[in-house]
């Protein structure tokens, strides 16, 4: 199927969508770049000249640079774990014949719904408080004390909070997943006398390759710009300073234009490092 | 793997299948219950469960503090709007690269998701200065036309893998029966594909709901969702 | 009226050359078969004259108008497709409609002319299923109502039996000749199976490799072959190929000779072997024949039953007024 009449109408309908990404993405990219190189304090005077790479040097020598890299690391990192092996097992087990099947599957969707702000403030306000927390009332009812989690284990909580929203979407991909997969090979499998743990291993897991692939991709995107959970819980306190983070503080809070560009481009490159190596994977799966 | 099971295992099944979805519901059982509690039951030692008088009126509060049915109303309007945008620029261009593959479809698809990884705040400062330009800062159409943008490439992939999976032969024998490109995507692609439109679109709604980045910084008061 | 004539067409994709120059007529009310191995660019040059694909140069006239350059919704032919490509969100009613509602008909004429169809095709009773719910044969039915309710120039299809259990397709293949018979419409038919082609045609078109090896009748290219290529590619079961001594003492490079034009007998004639398989069909009998110092294997067709088993020698002896010769370039020999 393809005519030149067919492949004209082709590139004509594909430009919007190109070109329409392509403004997206290179015209505020270019100022971002312009920005890094100049001495732009909005409130403060404005455009203040070309600086070279101060603000790049500023940018990484500044104390708070290294361990924004790694809160992101670690947060990225450990929700993917939490996400990808939860979520395997979520799915196998929803996948299972029992009785409210579909009632049990919405249930465990439901958290993908709530807007990350408001799941932030719940898990905030209704379990992670100190004094009224339903955590709280836990430990005190056996009798230990309760731990101020968002200032003690700041780091474990944020990635609890975002493993909650993130866990339904995880499941809900690698269910449709096992769902398509062949129940003759798993039986094949069992009569040639695999036990359950192998099949699990060598049937059901490298099925599922492909979907934790893309699970794997579409939440890094999303778990890199971890954004409202921090703005309303911790504000970046207590070391949970992501590099989204601490761009946003530059920008908008001290309102350092030329400082934050730069600290975005440092981002993009590190977005972009991890692009690399997602999409030499999901490229491989892609034709499949 | 509909494979007959015992009941015993259907039994384990079903409980442990409830307990870990009613673990994962949990925080969401517990805002609504909260919802309808005062103040003091609200943070009551230890909490009550069910048994307290159920009141309406935080719902009656949060409306008259700040008119919570107009920003819920933005929120509706900015996450309908920017899917169903996206919709209008992604169904041609996911018909174009599952249908007329050429060599660079690839990598226009990759490319289209490798926009994806650029983070947000690299480019949160000049979007902001490009709003003020045109004035659409802190308006809906604003919010709606990033939105669309953010998640227009999730959109044409997901599409792509839908479409890819409707035989080309069904398109081509509307062509054969007389229909034009816009008979073939209106009459016969569309309809095909609307299951998988359907999530594509459920997908982008719930994300644009979720996204709370833009929204934070590009809105105040009026538009805000 | 169809009369379809390529001139000098070709079709190439990238480097690769699918068809060469070709030239073909096919006249009007001609049921015409496109038969090949697979690969050989029968489907390729089907969809050429559905403008489904580009010629990469030459001219495709349909009633004398040059329709190259016209788009296929324009080309006034219809096409059954292999997988039947029936719309799936329709019903059976719709399906058939689909090509007069883009023509613009009024609903009435819609409806006549679907009600007529179906009733032509047996498919009343399911004008209100979705394709989904249909048997293959009725999925068959409907996509040919779908081409008929157009009155087209010409139908094109495209291995339209290949998706059929064998009994359903002798029944297909049956209707299919009847409906053109009472149509007296062009119709193209794409195959690799020479029976089809054969039972089918007014003209076989034998491709290899985009080339036309031969175009005739059935009984032409029966009686025949022009190549070696035809020889070994019309006819069931294969006309047995030699070479060597036995192919000169006819004057040729290589001989022919088909399996049911090879006498039996236990005791004696020209050649002789050691059965490796007989198939016993009651009406006929099929021998396999090794070790007769001729070829690998020769095949013999005998009428009714004949009693030989695994490892009993025959004898055989061809008729010799019908020994098919052809030379070195395995062209046949006059």
């Amino acid at each position: 199927m393809a005519t030149k009449a067919s492949r004209a109408a082709a590139r004509l309908m594909l430009a919007p969508a190109v070109i329409l990404l392509l403004g997206w993405m290179l015209v505020p990219l270019t100022m971002t770049v312009i920005f890094s190189f100049k001495r732009y304090l909005p409130m403060r005077g404005g455009d203040l000249g070309w600086v070279g790479f101060e603000n790049y040097a500023r940018f990484v020598n500044s104390s708070a640079f290294w361990p924004a890299v790694q809160s992101t690391l670690i947060i990225v990192g450990g929700v993917l774990l939490i996400t990808v092996v939860l979520g395997v097992v979520l799915a196998i087990l929803l996948d299972q014949p029992m009785w409210g099947q579909g009632i049990v599957r919405i249930l465990v969707i439901a958290p993908f719904f709530v807007m990350p702000t408001v799941s932030a403030l719940v898990w905030k306000n209704m379990f992670m408080d100190p004094v009224n927390g339903l955590f709280a009332h836990l430990w005190r009812f056996f009798g230990a004390t309760p731990v101020s989690w968002l200032s003690e284990a700041s780091m474990s909580s944020i990635i609890l909070i975002v493993s909650w929203q993130w866990l339904p979407f995880a499941t809900l991909i690698l269910l449709t997943a096992i769902q398509s997969l062949d129940s003759e090979q798993l039986e094949a499998a069992e009569m040639d006398g695999a036990p359950p743990l192998s099949r699990f291993f060598h049937i059901t897991l490298p099925h599922l390759a492909r979907a934790i692939t893309i699970v794997v991709l579409i939440q890094t995107i999303f778990l890199l710009a971890v954004f409202a959970e921090i703005f309303v819980t911790t504000q970046g306190a207590f070391g949970t300073r992501t590099l989204t983070y601490l761009i946003f503080q530059r920008v908008l809070e001290s309102q350092n234009v030329g400082l934050g560009s730069a600290g975005g481009v440092y981002a993009i490159i590190l977005a972009n490092i991890l692009a690399l190596f997602l999409m030499r994977i999901v490229g491989k799966n892609l034709d499949r | 793997m509909a494979r007959a099971v015992t009941p015993q295992r259907k039994l384990i099944n079903t409980a442990v299948a409830w307990m870990v979805g009613l673990l994962i519901f949990f925080p969401i059982l517990w805002t609504i219950l909260t919802s309808f509690k005062t103040e003091a039951t609200a943070i009551a030692d230890p909490p009550v469960w069910f048994f307290f008088d159920w009141t309406l009126d935080n719902y009656r509060v949060v409306q008259e503090r700040s008119d919570y049915s107009r920003f819920l109303w933005n929120s509706i309007i900015i996450a309908g709007g920017s899917t169903f945008l996206g919709l209008l620029i992604a169904i041609p261009a996911a018909w174009s690269m599952a249908f007329v593959p050429s060599k660079r479809t690839k990598d226009i698809l990759l490319w289209m998701l490798s926009t994806k990884m650029l983070p947000a705040v690299g480019v949160l400062y000049p979007i902001y200065l490009i709003f003020i330009q045109f004035g659409l800062l802190d308006t809906r159409i604003g919010l709606t036309i990033v939105l669309m943008f953010i998640n227009l490439p999730i959109m044409v992939w997901m599409l792509y893998t839908y479409f890819k999976e409707i035989p080309g032969e069904i398109l081509e024998a509307a062509r054969m029966d007389g229909a034009g490109l816009r008979e073939e995507i209106l009459y016969v692609l569309t309809p095909m594909a609307i299951p998988g439109i359907a999530s594509t679109v459920l997908l982008n709604v719930i994300l644009a709901w979720n996204e709370a980045f833009w929204t934070l910084n590009l809105t105040a008061a009026k538009a805000a969702p | 009226m169809g009369r379809i004539v390529l001139e000098q067409v070709t079709k190439s994709f990238g480097d690769v050359t699918v068809i060469p120059p070709l030239d073909l007529t096919i006249e009007d009310g001609e049921f015409a078969v496109f038969v090949g191995p697979s690969g050989c660019g029968k489907s390729t040059l089907l969809r050429l004259i559905a403008g489904l694909e580009d010629v990469t140069s030459g001219v495709i006239r349909i009633d004398g108008q040059d329709a190259t350059t016209i788009s296929p919704a324009k080309r006034g032919l219809a096409m059954v497709f292999q997988s039947y490509a029936l719309y799936p969100h329709m019903s059976v009613r719709k399906n058939i409609a689909f090509p007069l509602r883009m023509a613009g008909l009024d609903k009435a004429e819609q409806d006549r002319r679907v009600n007529q169809a179906a009733a032509v095709l047996n498919l009343t009773d399911y004008l209100d299923r979705r394709p989904g719910q249909l048997s293959g044969g009725q999925r068959q039915r409907v996509a040919i109502g779908r081409a008929i309710v157009r009155e087209p120039a010409a139908f094109l299809f495209d291995e339209p039996l290949s998706n059929l259990d064998a009994a359903l397709r002798v029944g297909m293949r049956l209707e299919i000749s009847e409906l053109h018979k009472r149509l007296e419409t062009t119709m193209i038919y794409v195959t690799h199976d020479q029976v089809e082609a054969m039972t089918m045609a007014d003209k076989i078109v034998v491709l290899r490799a985009g080339h036309i090896e031969q175009v005739g009748s059935p009984l032409d290219l029966y009686h025949a072959p022009r190549n070696l290529f035809v020889a070994g590619f019309i006819g069931s079961p294969k006309m047995n190929l030699i070479s060597g001594p036995e192919a000169a003492k006819h004057d040729a490079h290589t001989i022919g000779v088909r399996p049911e034009h090879i006498a039996v007998s236990a005791t004696d004639g020209e050649w002789s072997g050691v059965v490796a398989v007989s198939e016993h069909l009651g009406s006929d009998t099929f021998f396999h024949v090794h070790g007769t110092g001729l070829a690998d294997t020769i095949t013999v067709r005998a009428g009714g039953e004949v009693g030989f088993r695994h490892g009993d020698r025959i004898h055989m002896t061809p008729r010799a007024d019908v020994i098919h010769r052809f030379d070195e370039q395995g062209l046949r020999i006059a």
